[in-house]
């Protein structure tokens, strides 16, 4: 084979040059399939080791999530990818399967919530606007809890407060929501300092448990003895005090509130622990009031109507409010047969109590021997009206020195105050008596007087008519003739005196002669002054 | 048996004992040690390109690997306002192709999934046929190398349009397109398969059939 018999001139050629470096033929070129493998792997690796986990979320209603393009987000980072989306079995609900970045996993623990973002218009803002332009997104709240969770339920609305806003939660306990809702506002001297979180129904169905979340650092100021009140909407109330109406906020008129207050002269400066549980009341007065821990009850029998006193209405001494109505009821006292109506009074004694309750350490049991003392003094209840424009009532209590006197009846549960007739009675029954002594007037003999008045009276104007009559008949035509004849030399006169008349035309004549009459005796008069002589000699003519 | 008769014939500078530069054609007498320079323009002769079917194999090898994340990793990363999407090759196709864009969408897909497909597939046929020795279809097999050398630049169209694209699209804030990781993987098979059919002598095809190779012309 290498022999060559074609080519006689080949032995020419020229011997290529040996090339002496020897080298060591391993075949370099497989580094680059070994680098590429390295390269896809660690792109594999990277890829497994990035692929988070799986977490699966229900929601009530996909709207707005697209496979592949929805995102989660927390604080704005994407922390996720939606990869399916199915119909739960039940179909109720639609799982969402969610594909974690790999850092987001510590974030799924038991407490983490999710939600949907889309742009919300409520009474309290607008949110959720850049959703407009980029689609919903799903965004994330991560749970304070340890342990760990693949499956969560989304929220239907955003979640108020953020679970790492630096703040502290309480729980507020209402009879009533009012207009309250989640994210209403709560108010601390018009500043808005936080939100209500979450709101329930108690499981016995009474009352409304309010969680309230307050922002740091306003946190603060909520102490053992803050007190919460409804800022709801316009509160208009009309009690026995008239007609008030109070409001925080426009918007609290439109999506309620909350106002927090510590009351004045409050002296606990230690702030509330978180989940303190306090009560939230219908309005700021209510709320000022001081704790009634100590409820007295009594029982009070008025002889009048009770129309105008209801549940709720004070009890009121010399002006101050220390208890209120708590019942209304009817009772048929078989002894005395005879319908009583029992006006059941709480009184919270710490209210007339707190002055001298530094001074020492009154017995409590003294309670009811105090009150019988009172009573032997003359303490008494009396209903009497509020406002006289409703009619509504309250009750007093005070000293009447001068009632008669009642035996306190201690022993009994609730314990008897004695009452005495309230001055609208008394009122009453001036009335009655004034329209008793206007009963025994005579009206019969006066009515009979007046009436033969009268007749005298139609007698005398008759006469007085005929008199006019006569006095038309007869004096009116001679009356008119007088004053036609009247007009007429008026009429006269002033023709006469008119500017153009002959009259008028001699007049000036005859008055212009005399005056130049009167010039001649004036200019006489002077010449004989100077020559009295005139008068006899006649007239010289004076030479120069 | 005439076809052997007929190889017999042929004057090949191989069967002279003679090596030809790669470079500038120049013949030169082969010695019997393994490397030598052309007298003429000293590049390196061979009498055949070294190791030529491990290298393609190896460039082929390393293609493919790299074939995988560069379709399966986003060339492309557009973020508009509120609108961020990852693109990956066939998601971009199926985009242009939604988009009723189809004449586009083909030369995409043509370009960009088929041709290196077609050459990786192509350059292992060829790399095993030619170690095995076939003698099946000699000529097409040729064919087939000359096309794959013509073809293979036109893949990089892709890497064309997002480097253009990343440089153009930067409106800060409005609308920015990143390249993703699949942009350099996909180019870099691109680079690796036009390696791996340099790396390949199409002479080997008839070397290695030459003791029953019936094709000559």
């Amino acid at each position: 084979m290498s022999e060559n018999n074609d080519a006689p001139d080949l032995t020419s050629l020229p011997e290529a040059v040996t090339n002496n470096s020897q080298r060591v033929r391993l075949p370099l070129v497989w580094l680059v399939p070994i680098l590429a493998a390295i390269i896809g792997g660690w792109i594999a690796v990277r890829a497994i080791l990035d692929h988070g986990p799986t977490i699966v979320v229900t929601f009530i209603d996909a709207e707005g999530i697209e496979v592949g393009k929805t995102k989660v987000r927390y604080k704005s980072v994407d922390v996720g990818d939606v990869k399916t989306i199915t119909l739960a079995p039940d179909h109720r609900t639609v799982n969402v399967s969610i594909e974690m970045a790999r850092f987001a996993k510590p974030f799924l623990v038991k407490g983490t919530r999710f939600w949907v973002v889309r742009p919300r218009l409520g009474a309290s803002g607008v949110s959720g606007l850049g959703t407009l332009l980029s689609g919903a997104f799903i965004g994330m709240d991560v749970g304070k809890s340890e342990e760990s969770e693949r499956e969560f339920a989304a929220l239907e609305v955003p979640p108020v407060v953020a679970g790492d806003t630096a703040g502290r939660q309480f729980v507020l306990e209402a009879a009533d929501l009012g207009s309250l809702g989640v994210g209403a506002p709560a108010y601390f001297h018009h500043i808005k300092v936080g939100q209500i979180s979450s709101l329930a129904l108690n499981n016995d169905g009474r009352g409304v448990t309010l969680k309230l979340f307050v922002e740091s650092p306003y946190d603060r100021f909520v102490t053992v003895d803050t007190r919460f009140w409804h800022a709801s909407g316009v509160d208009l109330a009309v009690d026995a005090g008239g007609v008030h109406l109070q409001t925080e906020s426009l918007t609290t008129i439109l999506a309620g509130g909350v106002a927090l207050e510590a009351p004045s002269g409050s002296t606990a400066l230690r702030p509330a622990p978180p989940d303190s549980h306090f009560r939230l009341v219908a309005t700021r007065e209510a709320a000022m009031k001081p704790p009634d821990d100590v409820v007295e009850r009594y029982v009070l029998y008025f002889d009048e109507s009770l129309r105008g006193l209801a549940p709720g209405a004070a009890v009121d001494f010399r002006g101050v409010e220390i208890g209120e109505v708590t019942s209304l009821n009817v009772e048929y006292d078989r002894a005395s047969e005879k319908f009583l109506f029992p006006v059941l009074v709480n009184v919270y004694p710490e209210r007339i109590r707190s002055r001298y309750r530094k001074g020492g350490d009154r017995p409590q049991t003294a309670e009811h021997d105090l009150v019988t003392l009172m009573i032997d003094h003359g303490f008494r209840a009396q209903l009497r009206p509020g406002n006289l424009l409703t009619g509504q009532l309250y009750i007093a209590l005070d000293f009447f020195p001068h009632s008669l006197k009642v035996a306190a009846q201690p022993t009994l549960t609730p314990m008897p105050l004695p009452t005495i007739p309230g001055n609208l009675v008394e009122l009453q029954n001036s009335i009655v008596s004034v329209a008793h002594k206007l009963d025994q007037l005579p009206f019969e003999r006066i009515g009979h007087n007046l009436d033969h008045a009268l007749g005298s009276l139609t007698t005398a104007l008759a006469s007085a008519n005929t008199l006019i009559g006569t006095l038309d008949k007869d004096v009116v035509p001679e009356a008119k003739s007088t004053l036609a004849q009247a007009r007429l030399t008026l009429a006269q006169t002033q023709s006469a005196i008119a500017p153009d008349t002959t009259l008028q035309t001699d007049l000036r004549t005859t008055l212009t002669s005399i005056g130049r009459a009167a010039d001649s005796v004036r200019v006489l008069a002077e010449y004989l002054d100077k020559h009295p002589e005139a008068l006899i000699r006649g007239k010289v003519e004076e030479s120069k | 048996m005439n076809e052997v008769c007929t190889i017999h014939s042929v004057a090949t500078v191989d069967s002279r004992g003679m090596l030809s530069c790669q470079v500038c054609g120049e013949l030169s007498r082969k010695v019997a040690t393994h490397s030598q320079r052309c007298m003429r323009c000293g590049s390196t002769i061979h009498r055949r390109k070294p190791q030529s079917l491990q290298r393609t194999l190896a460039l082929i090898l390393a293609g493919a690997i790299l074939y995988v994340p560069a379709n399966l990793l986003p060339v492309m990363h557009t973020s508009a306002v509120g609108y961020d999407q990852d693109d990956t090759i066939m998601s971009g196709i199926v985009t242009l192709w939604s988009g009723s864009s189809w004449p586009l969408a083909i030369l995409v897909f043509c370009v960009s999934i088929l041709v290196p497909s077609f050459k990786l597939i192509s350059l292992s046929i060829l790399v095993i046929s030619t170690h095995r020795g076939w003698r099946w279809r000699l000529q097409e097999r040729a064919a087939l190398y000359r096309m794959i050398e013509f073809i293979g630049r036109w893949s990089m169209l892709d890497v064309f349009v997002v480097a253009l694209l990343v440089a153009l699209v930067q409106l800060r804030g409005i609308a920015t397109i990143h390249a993703g990781l699949g942009a350099p993987a996909f180019a870099s098979v691109v680079v690796l398969t036009m390696y791996a059919a340099q790396a390949f002598d199409p002479r080997l095809m008839w070397d290695r059939a030459i003791p029953v190779s019936d094709n000559r012309q």
